[in-house]
């Protein structure tokens, strides 16, 4: 072993450890930017698996997630994991839960106004309502939900809803007469089924085969969509198409949720919703054709078509009961624009 | 400064009379809330259940939605009642081995925990409440907060209650605590 001293100069030592720190920064930056925190959000839903809801929403959060290069993650909570769809209300304006594909139903408890799109038989399809809730009637909705703290990003189909129930086939009002139905807590499904007298019960969503199942409520009003995707036919024996009202899924995000991202991010979430908005109405239209044909196939439900006359002379008086309501200009402004 | 003996048998002091007062008046208010809510309870579901199965008219709207309005006033004026009594469930690991003054100072500061903590809770249902208060309940028309209005309510009362017996315990002693009812024990 050599007996030889190591000078090091001030000016080397400098020099060296500005070099050692620039190589470290070399080599370690792509980790350290990698390792930025991404924006996490999380949207909830209460449909299951297979429900179009549930297939654009995995849609919206792929896309998303591409295309922001990972600067935010989008989760998807389905089949009402987050709570019923009043509870992820609650959740996005709490700020706890940012986007939810919701109900109308349940948000028309804070924004009625929406509660008016399910006038009885004022669509017969998704494509004009879809059209006016992205253009006309959606500008109109767009502060009344930014005021209670909700931004929304999109307007999915639920669907137009028929009633199924485990007594008989439901071919007349008078039929519906004596049954519990199962409504969402909306005011305007409720009217309409006292209109054509039946008792109706609020019920959440995820809780509905088991109350049809145990004799809770004979039977619920649904688009055939959720009826299949819940397997609510096992319960349910007969399917009346009824088509009594259509409903959208109003797609909201928290606002605070919302503030966080940059104009370039909210870009990309918008153009997100577009595309899987375009999937969801796609898939909701051609699935009510094919589950249609499923369900007339199945010997173990009986599928029937009603007296659509009786049903419209029925639940008349619902259009006088809304136009009565604090918000009846906008009730009076939606029937003039369809042309109802 | 010591704290005073337990002393609960010979004059009781002033501060020990305001409270009995209060808790009197918290009682009273608690158990009507009870009783008149729980009635409610009983005659609107024994409606629905006639209208549903003896006359089979289905069921009636707001029988079914009462019921969930009601039920926070009749748990929360519940859980008053019980924080009074001392009939909360409790699980004492150390109790029967302290002394009587290391006593005191446990039952006094669980108390003071037990009303900070309600006191915060009182905060959050109020917020809550001012959220859900622009959800309408789809068949009664009543705003969203009124069941959270009752946790608000709940809460101040359940921390009065333990700041009430947190100044028992620390004036006449740790067999001031209401020792809830022997029957519901398990040694």
């Amino acid at each position: 072993m050599s007996d030889q001293t190591f000078n090091l100069s001030r000016r080397a030592l400098l020099k060296n450890t500005a070099l050692l720190g620039a190589a470290v920064a070399i080599v370690g930056a792509p980790a350290i930017v990698g390792a930025a925190a991404p924006i996490r959000l999380t949207l909830g839903h209460g449909a299951s698996p297979g429900n179009p809801r549930a297939v654009a929403a995995d849609k919206f959060a792929q896309l998303v997630n591409e295309r922001s290069g990972g600067a935010i993650n989008v989760t998807v909570a389905g089949a009402a994991q987050l709570g019923d769809d009043a509870a992820m209300l609650t959740s996005l304006r709490t700020g706890a839960l940012a986007i939810s594909a919701n109900s109308q139903g349940t948000t028309s408890g804070i924004v009625p106004e929406l509660g008016a799109l399910g006038l009885p038989f004022l669509f017969t399809d998704g494509a004009t309502p879809i059209k006016l809730l992205q253009g006309k009637i959606g500008d109109q909705l767009r502060p009344k939900f930014e005021a209670l703290g909700l931004v929304p990003l999109g307007w999915w189909e639920n669907g137009v809803r028929h009633v199924t129930n485990s007594k008989r086939e439901i071919k007349v009002p008078d039929d519906l007469k004596g049954l519990k139905i199962r409504t969402p807590p909306d005011p305007m499904t409720i009217d309409i089924f006292q209109a054509l007298g039946a008792a109706t019960a609020q019920i959440a969503f995820a809780e509905l085969y088991v109350a049809l199942q145990q004799g809770v409520v004979d039977g619920q009003e649904n688009p055939l969509t959720n009826i299949a995707s819940n397997k609510l036919y096992e319960v349910n024996k007969y399917i009346s198409l009824t088509g009594h009202k259509w409903e959208s899924n109003p797609v909201l995000m928290s606002k605070m949720a919302w503030g966080r991202l940059d104009a370039k991010l909210q870009t990309i979430l918008m153009e997100a919703m577009a595309e899987a908005t375009t999937l969801q109405v796609g898939l909701v239209q051609a699935d009510s054709e094919k589950l249609l044909k499923e369900f007339r196939a199945n010997p173990n439900v009986v599928v029937n078509e009603v007296d659509l006359a009786a049903f419209r002379q029925r639940t008349a008086s619902v259009y006088e009961k809304w136009e009565q309501k604090p918000f009846g200009s906008f009730v009076k402004e939606l029937r003039k624009t369809v042309g109802v | 400064m010591t704290a005073p003996t337990s002393n609960i048998s010979t004059a009781r002091p002033m501060v020990i009379v305001g409270l009995d007062a209060l808790d009197h008046w918290i009682g009273t208010v608690c158990r009507g809330v009870v009783l008149s809510t729980g009635a409610a309870l009983l005659v609107s579901i024994a409606i629905g259940v006639v209208a549903r199965y003896v006359i089979t008219v289905g069921g009636v709207d707001w029988a079914e939605e009462v019921p969930k309005q009601l039920f926070a006033w009749f748990i929360m004026s519940g859980v008053v009642l019980a924080v009074q009594g001392g009939n909360h469930i409790a699980v004492d690991l150390v109790m029967h081995y302290l002394s009587p003054g290391a006593l005191r100072i446990l039952v006094v500061l669980t108390n003071l925990l037990v009303c900070v903590a309600y006191v915060y809770l009182f905060g959050v249902a109020m917020e809550v409440a001012e959220l859900a208060a622009a959800e309408r309940n789809p068949v009664l028309g009543t705003p969203g907060s009124l069941p959270f209005y009752a946790l608000a309510a709940g809460a101040v009362l359940t921390a009065v209650g333990s700041l009430s017996i947190a100044i028992r315990v620390w004036v006449l002693g740790a067999d001031a605590r209401p020792q809830g009812n022997p029957e519901d024990s398990v040694e």
